[in-house]
Formats: C-alpha cells, sequence, structure tokens
C-alpha cells in the first residue's frame, strides 16, 4: 500500500511539475510575442521615419505621412516644417495627441 | 559464501537511466527544457527591442541635432538649445558644427556637420543634362576661381604623368597642350587624396588590362584645363567621389564631327574663339576610341562642354554637358548615369565650385565620420524652435 501510494504520488508531482512548466512556456511566450509585435510596429514606424527624411526637401506638406508615425517617440511629436527648399520633418515636446490642438 | 561478504554493500556502477527512470525526474527535465527553449526566445525579443529602442533613441537625437543647428544663429558660440524636449549642446566654429543630444534617459548623442558657405549645384544632384539651357542658369556649375587658383596641380603631384607621347598613339600630330595620364601603382595606394585638382592640359585614361583604380576618402574633384580622353575603365574604392570637370580655359570647344582630333572644316564651333589655345580644343571629353573596346566602368561623374562618343558610356555621378555630344562610332552612341551616387546639393560641399544661397550646416555624421542616415537631410527651418 506504502509502495503503490509513493508511485501515485510521485505521478502526481510529475504532473505538477510539467503543468507549472508548460504555464510558464505559454506565459513567457505571450510575452514574447507581445514585445516582437510591438518592436514589429515600431521598427516599421522607424523605417518610414526615415523614408521622409532621407530625402528632405521634396515631400509636400501631407500630414498622412506623418499619421503612421505619430506616436514614433514617447512625450514628443512629429511635424512637418516648411521653406522655400520644400518640407521636412522635425520634432517638438508633447504628446502625438496633441496635433491639431 | 561467509555471512561478512553477504553483508557488504552492492557496488553498483552509474547509469544514465538514472535521469529517466522516475515520472518526476523526467517531467523535471521536460519542463526545464521547454522552460529554457522559450526564454531563450523570450531574450532574443527583447534584444531586438533594446536594439530597436536605441534605434530610436538615436533618431529623436538626430532630428533635434539637426533641428538645432538649423536655429543656432550664432557664428562662433557654445550654448545649449532645447528642441522638442531634448536638450541639444551646440558649439559651432567657423568651419562646423559639434552637437550632442541629451535624451531624457540621460543618453547623449554627439554629431558634427560642416558650415557651408551655400547649396553646391543644383544641377550636380543626379542625372545627365545634355545642355546647359535645360536647367536654370545658377544651377548649372561654376567652378570657383580662387579655389582653382590655390588648387594642387597635376604637375607637380605624383599621382600624374606627363606623357609626351601619349596623343601620338591616337593623333597623327599629337596635341599641342601638355598630356597628363594617371600613375597606376599611386593612384591604388591613395596617394590621389580628396579636394581639388587642376591638371594643365589634356588628360589621358588609356585602355589597359586592369581598370584604373583610384582610392579616395574623400571627394575629388579633377579640373582639367583641355580635353579628357577615357578609353579605359575606371574604379573609384572608398568613401570619397570623383567628379571630372573638362574646361575650355582661355580655349575653345569643339565638336569634332570627323573625329581628327582638331579643328577642321565642318567642325562645330561651341564656346571660345575659333583659333584661341590648343588646335586639339579643351573642355571635350572623348569616350572611347575608334577600333578600342568601349570603357565600361567609368565611376566617376563628369561636367564638360560636349563629349564624343565612339561607344555608348556610362558614368556612375551626373554628367552634365553644355552642349551635348557627337557620336563617331557606326552607330549613334548615347551617355548615360547610372545614378549609383549623387550629390546632396542642398547639404553637401563639392570641391572647387562656387556655392548658391544661404549658408547652412552640411550633412550630419556621427562621431566615427559616417553620415547619420542615408544620402540626404531635411532642410533648414523655416521657423525658430519653441
Amino acid at each position: 500500500v506504502i509502495a503503490n501510494g509513493a508511485v501515485v504520488l510521485e505521478r502526481w508531482l510529475a504532473s505538477l511539475v510539467l503543468a507549472a512548466g508548460c504555464s510558464a512556456c505559454v506565459w513567457l511566450q505571450q510575452d514574447a510575442a507581445r514585445v516582437v509585435a510591438s518592436t514589429g510596429v515600431r521598427q516599421d514606424q522607424l523605417g518610414r521615419l526615415l523614408a521622409l527624411t532621407a530625402a528632405p526637401g521634396r515631400q509636400p506638406v501631407d500630414d498622412s505621412q506623418l499619421a503612421p508615425i505619430a506616436d514614433l517617440f514617447a512625450g514628443h511629436r512629429l511635424e512637418w516644417s516648411t521653406t522655400a527648399a520644400g518640407a521636412f520633418v522635425t520634432v517638438r515636446a508633447g504628446a502625438a495627441d496633441e496635433v491639431g490642438r | 559464501m561467509s555471512p561478512a561478504a553477504a553483508d557488504a554493500p552492492v557496488a553498483r556502477g552509474w547509469s544514465w537511466r538514472w535521469l529517466v527512470d522516475s515520472p518526476l525526474v523526467l517531467a523535471t527535465w521536460l519542463a526545464v527544457g521547454g522552460v529554457c527553449v522559450t526564454m531563450l526566445d523570450a531574450v532574443t525579443a527583447v534584444g531586438s527591442a533594446e536594439r530597436v529602442r536605441r534605434e530610436l533613441d538615436y533618431a529623436l537625437a538626430r532630428i533635434a541635432a539637426e533641428t538645432a543647428a538649423f536655429q543656432w544663429q550664432e557664428a562662433h558660440d557654445v550654448g545649449v538649445l532645447e528642441v522638442g524636449g531634448v536638450a541639444v549642446e551646440v558649439e559651432r566654429t567657423a568651419s562646423e558644427w559639434r552637437l550632442a543630444s541629451r535624451l531624457a534617459d540621460g543618453s547623449t548623442w554627439r554629431f558634427r556637420c560642416d558650415a557651408l558657405s551655400g547649396a553646391a549645384p543644383a544641377a550636380l544632384a543626379g542625372g545627365v543634362v545634355s545642355s546647359s539651357a535645360d536647367v536654370e542658369p545658377e544651377a548649372w556649375p561654376q567652378l570657383d576661381p580662387a579655389a582653382v587658383a590655390t588648387a594642387r596641380r597635376a604637375d607637380v603631384l605624383p599621382a600624374f604623368r606627363r606623357d609626351a607621347g601619349l596623343a601620338l598613339m591616337h593623333w597623327s600630330a599629337g596635341t599641342e597642350a601638355d598630356d597628363f595620364s594617371l600613375d597606376p601603382v599611386r593612384c591604388r595606394r591613395g596617394l590621389v587624396d580628396g579636394g581639388l585638382i587642376v591638371v594643365p592640359g589634356h588628360l589621358w585614361i588609356e585602355a589597359r588590362r586592369e581598370p584604373w583604380t583610384i582610392e579616395l576618402d574623400r571627394d575629388l574633384t579633377v579640373v582639367v584645363q583641355g580635353n579628357a580622353y577615357l578609353g579605359g575603365n575606371v574604379v573609384v574604392r572608398g568613401a570619397g567621389r570623383l567628379l571630372v570637370v573638362a574646361t575650355p580655359g582661355v580655349g575653345a570647344s569643339f565638336a569634332d564631327r570627323d573625329g581628327n582630333g582638331r579643328w577642321s572644316a565642318g567642325d562645330r564651333a561651341l564656346v571660345g574663339a575659333r583659333g584661341k589655345g590648343p588646335l586639339e580644343g579643351a573642355g571635350v571629353v572623348h569616350v572611347g576610341f575608334a577600333g578600342r573596346p568601349a570603357p565600361e566602368t567609368l565611376d566617376f561623374g563628369l561636367v564638360a562642354v560636349h563629349a564624343h562618343l565612339h561607344h555608348d558610356a556610362t558614368f556612375a555621378g551626373p554628367v552634365l554637358l553644355s552642349h551635348g555630344t557627337t557620336s563617331l562610332g557606326s552607330r549613334p552612341a548615347t551617355v548615360t548615369s547610372s545614378g549609383r551616387w549623387s550629390f546632396a546639393v542642398q547639404r553637401e560641399r563639392v570641391p572647387g565650385f562656387s556655392t548658391v544661397g544661404a549658408p547652412r550646416p552640411g550633412l550630419l555624421r556621427d562621431d566615427a565620420g559616417n553620415p547619420a542616415v542615408g544620402v540626404e537631410q531635411p532642410l533648414y527651418l523655416a521657423s525658430p524652435a519653441r
């Protein structure tokens, strides 16, 4: 009886360890997936910013070009500055949702 | 068997089965392995996120530094300018800006840029211009006389050789002006250097088995006060770009329609008074020679009055010909630019050329001297920072 009890207890503990391991894996994977998704969005926004700043003075002033990267920098907002030579992107302090106020 | 032998402990060796014998041990191994693999993924994701965060910091610091450079009005001073919540320390000397962007997290990014007296000629922005009438007059490149007067001259530079016999290999009567060619070994060893070089005569790039390789760390403009005869391949290595300028000087340029290498009846005068200067003219370019293979790699830009083409020619940089081309081969030839490089005329200095417009900062470079981004940068601001 004691031997059978030990076996059952061991199997129960093994199940517990497996369940804990699986839970940890799932939790880690979800967290990693969230980070990867967020990084992908940021990287895409960064690429758009580089495209806008790589050929200065040529793009027409168009707020729709900045909309996808409006929240790129926390606490800062991007905006167009215009000169006789054309338009280009600059940064100002403030949240992105303050644009247009 | 004696009783003592029966009571002795049984010696047992190590067995790998111990690692998997028990369900609990096996489950522990599986759990640890799974967590380790997942942890590796998570660490990779966090590392990638950290890299992107640093790239974002760099981009923010760069935009702020560039804006500060345009807004800094003091000629020689040191100070701090706040741009979009980023504190930018500005130090301006006569020749450059030094900028340090300090972000909210305390990280500091340093940049520098040249102080330019104005924009470079707009026509050097790239592509092919086959007539000066196609662009605005101020867009056409004008050599800076002061820079040309003080430039290094090919007749005293070891990377160039004067060779009286070169022209006789192609023209029966040779040429009246001095003929220069490159020294292949010294060019390859980087002894040409950047800046501005004046060739007081014709420049010959002869066809040879190996391409003419020129090591350049900085941009170089070679002003040929004669004709440029391009028969061989030219390869430029390094960060510098090569621009060859053929200028008539006091001589005359003409379209050599019969291809005899000198002024004769039927040729078309283009620039300068006929009869002035050398008989073979000046300020024009000959690409290829009759009966010789075409140069395939012309890794430089070109500014000249006119081009005589025995073959199609493709240059790596901008090609500006104020009076077009003449085809001398059996079929019409064209000149093109591969567009492999061009000048960011608003933000870069082109050695030897006059500038137009207001003074401005050049392209931002990082501490190591590399371009901060791409080949072009934002232009100056219309309004000062608040």
